[in-house]
């Protein structure tokens, strides 16, 4: 009966011991938020549709290097074309019937961790609502949350994003 | 209720509920670990105070009125686990309560501070201008989700109990101080690797 008992205590403190010792280093490291944030806004008097996209300096920048090496590896160093070419490669607007807005970027700077990134677009008319799209950092983060705000005709509306989702209508 | 405060509410809830959050999760079953049904009102005591705490501290990094270093918070976050843990080893072994564990919900207050430091950085990086509504749908969706690990929580721990009053007969009273054990023993082995690993030295 003795032994039977040792053995469980063994049997249990071994588990414990192979848990503790087993668990991945990812899981390890420190839990930060992993979202972005982006804006959508429309001024009628000029028709120009502007995006503003905040995501972690760090994280776009590594994301954006391995980007560019998979299109063109010779851009790999230029950081700024870089960075706004993979941020539209990965957030995309589109009008109600679908036609894909051609965004071009307008700046960028650095506020803490963060960096700001601004993309315009000359509209016909106004949008009424828009298909986004928003795959930022999805391929270095399974947890990844995308949050898009749009104001259109004087309504807010916001959707998220997580890996797997594709369009989502904003109005 | 807008989109926007569902969008806020759904990514504290997503945040918390992802394998990710293992330290904010952990942290929760160990808390859980010493209680058994008829204990709710402790338990649920003990929660309120962790929630407290932080949002507390949630509010206070996020509006800019106190700053917490990153690195050393990640650091403080598994050692408030590995606290937990031995204080639920400690008593439990010795078989005193001492105070009743009244000192439960001051500990859990204190160590709400630190979680809540956590993710306040990040979420004040990324919603600088504009705090008021994603902190609060935020903090509503961590809250909700705390709910749910805790739900599960309960039905794992009771789940333990069951299996190990099978197994062995012990009557209830054994199988309750194997679970203390059990548990807070896997979780302290996890958390003080964590600690080691994330020294800010």
């Amino acid at each position: 009966m003795v032994t039977v008992k040792r053995l469980i205590r063994t049997a249990i403190l071994a588990g414990i011991v192979v848990t503790g010792l087993f668990v991945p280093r990812g899981i390890a490291s420190a839990h930060p938020l992993h979202t972005s944030l982006a804006e959508i806004g429309y001024d009628e008097r000029s028709g120009m549709l502007t995006v503003s996209l905040r995501v972690f300096a760090d994280d776009v920048a590594k994301a954006s290097m391995e980007y560019a090496r998979r299109i063109s590896p010779k851009r790999a160093t230029m950081e700024e074309p870089r960075i706004a070419a993979y941020a539209l490669s990965v957030f995309v607007v589109a009008d109600r019937s679908g036609t894909r807005l051609l965004l071009s970027p307008c700046g960028e700077k650095h506020i803490g961790e963060m960096m700001w990134l601004c993309f315009k677009t000359r509209v016909a008319s106004h949008p009424g609502s828009l298909r986004v799209s928003n795959s930022i950092l999805f391929e270095k983060y399974p947890d990844q949350i995308n949050v898009v705000q749009a104001a259109l005709k004087g309504r807010k509306a916001t959707a998220l994003f997580s890996p797997g989702d594709g369009f989502k209508q904003l109005q | 209720m807008n989109s926007d405060m569902i969008a806020f509410i759904e990514l504290g809830f997503r945040h918390i509920t992802d394998a990710a959050a293992l330290d904010h999760i952990l942290f929760l079953l160990a808390l859980a670990a010493i209680y058994r049904p008829r204990d709710w009102r402790q338990a649920l005591g003990v929660v309120t105070a962790f929630t407290v705490g932080h949002s507390l501290s949630l509010a206070l990094a996020v509006n800019g009125t106190v700053s917490f270093p990153t690195r050393w918070v990640e650091f403080l976050i598994p050692l408030t686990i590995v606290v937990t843990c031995v204080e639920n080893i400690v008593v439990s072994r010795s078989g005193n309560t001492p105070w009743r564990r009244r000192y439960r919900p001051l500990f859990s207050g204190v160590f709400g501070l630190v979680h809540g430091a956590g993710f306040a950085n990040y979420l004040r990086d990324v919603f600088a201008d504009r705090i008021a509504l994603p902190l609060l749908g935020f903090n509503i969706g961590i809250e909700l989700g705390q709910v749910v690990v805790l739900a599960f929580a309960a039905l794992g721990i009771a789940g333990i109990d069951y299996a190990w009053a099978a197994l062995r007969r012990g009557g209830a009273a054994s199988s309750f101080r194997v679970r203390v054990m059990v548990v807070s023993s896997v979780i302290l082995v996890v958390a003080t690797r964590w600690a080691v690993e994330r020294n800010p030295w």
